[in-house]
């Protein structure tokens, strides 16, 4: 009997617990979506909850309106993230394949290079690629722009696909090769299809890095043109009084590709976030 | 599997896209911020040899010390925070409960969020007419708190870094745990452990390795997180906020001085060669 009351105060403290943490996560994006959805007027009313609905301040930031051509931030940061998305899976599985399932000497110390520079932190970089790139011309470009984001997406995919590869028995390609068939129609035909979820998720991690980045696109472009998203919120943001609607819209459209891409590959989400480091 | 040299040409072959690449974007940047750490350089004008003098500028100037000292305390604070809560709600988590994967998805949320909308959306919880948190000291009959002024900006910092990232070491613990044998845990509770002793010798020698990872991995990052910094408070208010990235971008952009930052991000490098070292080494036992 005593037990049992033990049991049940102990789940209604886990209850609590876990509604409390559900709280913490949800309100601030509620009151991301509240402030995006309602009435400028009950903004400034400042009540918890919807009194009316609009679509106003979505309409606003399309309106291409100076510092509202969401439109054309959309396609900078579509063309980038899609471009380091492909690039570094091509490159990345290349190299991962090279990695896992052919033997040569310096494997050990190219994957601990692919590792390092995985981590290395690109902030250390601002400086060098600013001055590189600008004599280069690749300032103000879509090809600079791609660059500076494939620094940390490449090493990270191969590094990721390399994860992936090694759970694929090696008999597979050695059978394949005794067959006579290239390395390259080895890893199209055979490992990309087996690793399937693997390369889809290490696409979704190098399209969402690049879709946030915001310290290279900084340094590289100037004028409007070629604005990503980040940058034109934040030139939206802080060009004038804030106008807490249309930029918490503006930050909802931001949030949806990598919020619906990661939600497609929640399944290897875990396994994809901490790099091969954990089992399972 | 011989080791032929047909073989060995296929396979440099294959890595050598993504290690061109690299070179040119990684390891020559780097080299070339050394080389010019020796030199005073305006941008577009000749490079002056000057010797050790950017270095002694930067080791002379106080705020590259205060910058170092805010960005490590935003660090280790953060991270501490994010270990204890993602420990916290991963032992949480892993319980059964009805709308457990719900429940998951939704905890993941913050850290699915692009870091920069995070940013804005407590720019916005922070505003200090407007903002959500005010709004709700004023129901309560609070006074409202200037939550990005001088003594409160990296608290208020630092609570938006471990909202952010507290998923990420959810995530890694929670597989973690789910990870240990049910044998073991059946075993210590045969043997009449108690949950503290449950916790301490079974349960924790088993998530500790992913402890380590998902702790080193954040420091780098939080260390290196320009984006959370630059668009809540862009190092202000004065240089309270300023912290190592912020610091070498304003020495680019107010000082336009690329010898002195140069040598500033060389300065600050073996803070991150050290974790990077311990990240690799672990990484690699892990997969071998």
């Amino acid at each position: 009997m005593k037990e049992n009351l033990v049991k049940i105060i102990g789940s209604i403290g886990i209850c609590i617990a876990i509604f409390i943490v559900l709280i913490v996560v949800l309100v601030p994006v509620y009151w991301m979506v509240i402030t995006a959805i309602r009435p400028e007027i009950d903004i400034y009313r400042r009540t918890f909850f919807p009194a009316d609905i609009t679509l106003d301040h979505f309409i606003e930031i399309f309106s291409n309106k100076p510092l509202r051509q969401f439109h054309v931030y959309i396609t900078n940061s579509l063309i980038v993230s899609l471009s380091v998305m492909c690039i570094s899976i091509i490159l990345g599985s290349l190299a991962a394949y090279s990695l896992v399932f052919i033997y040569y000497r310096g494997k050990d110390l190219a994957s601990s290079f692919i590792l390092f520079a995985y981590v290395f932190p690109g902030f250390i970089l601002m400086v060098p690629i600013y001055m590189i790139f600008r004599s280069l011309g690749l300032t103000n470009t879509y090809l600079g722009l791609i660059l500076a984001d494939l620094i940390g997406a490449v090493p990270f995919a191969t590094w990721m696909l390399r994860g992936y590869f090694i759970g694929i028995p090696a008999d597979l390609v050695d059978s394949a090769k005794v067959d006579g068939c290239s390395h390259l129609s080895i890893l199209f035909r055979i490992i990309l299809p087996v690793a399937a979820p693997g390369v889809v998720t290490a696409a979704v991690f190098s399209f969402v890095s690049s879709w946030g980045s915001l310290l290279f696109p900084l340094l590289l472009i100037e004028g409007e043109r070629l604005l990503t998203l980040p940058l034109g919120i934040m030139r939206f943001a802080f060009g004038e009084a804030y106008h807490w609607g249309p930029l918490m819209a503006a930050a909802i459209i931001s949030a949806l590709p990598p919020t619906i891409l990661y939600g497609l590959v929640q399944k290897y989400l875990v396994k994809g976030l901490l790099a091969g480091a954990v089992k399972g | 599997m011989k080791l032929t040299k047909k073989e060995a040409l296929n396979g440099y072959l294959l890595l050598a896209p993504a290690f061109i690449l690299l070179i040119f974007l990684l390891l020559y940047p780097l080299f070339y911020a050394a080389w010019i750490s020796f030199y005073s350089k305006i941008f577009g004008g000749p490079a002056i040899y000057v010797g050790f003098k950017n270095y002694i500028d930067t080791l002379i100037d106080p705020e590259f010390y205060y910058s170092f000292l805010r960005s490590l305390m935003y660090t280790f604070v953060a991270v501490l925070f994010k270990l204890i809560a993602g420990l916290f709600i991963g032992m949480l988590l892993n319980r059964e409960f009805r709308a457990r994967r719900i429940v998951r998805s939704v905890v993941i949320l913050p850290w699915v969020l692009p870091l920069f909308v995070v940013a804005f959306i407590w720019m916005w919880m922070y505003d200090y007419a407007l903002g959500l948190l005010n709004n709700m000291l004023k129901s309560a009959g609070l006074p409202v708190i200037y939550w990005l002024s001088k003594e409160n900006v990296m608290t208020s910092l630092i609570v938006v870094n471990i909202w952010r990232g507290f998923p990420f070491f959810t995530m890694g613990i929670l597989s973690g745990l789910q990870s240990i044998p049910q044998d073991l845990l059946d075993a210590a509770a045969v043997d009449g452990a108690s949950a503290i002793q449950k916790f301490r010798y079974v349960i924790l020698p088993c998530i500790l390795p992913v402890i380590y990872i998902v702790s080193l991995l954040s420091i780098i990052w939080t260390f290196g997180d320009f984006t959370t910094v630059w668009i809540l408070t862009r190092g202000g208010p004065g240089r309270a906020s300023t912290t190592i990235p912020i610091y070498l971008y304003y020495i680019v952009y107010a000082e336009f001085d690329t010898g002195k930052a140069s040598a500033a991000s060389i300065l600050t490098l073996p803070f991150s060669v050290f974790f990077i070292y311990l990240i690799v080494k672990l990484l690699r036992r892990a997969q071998e």
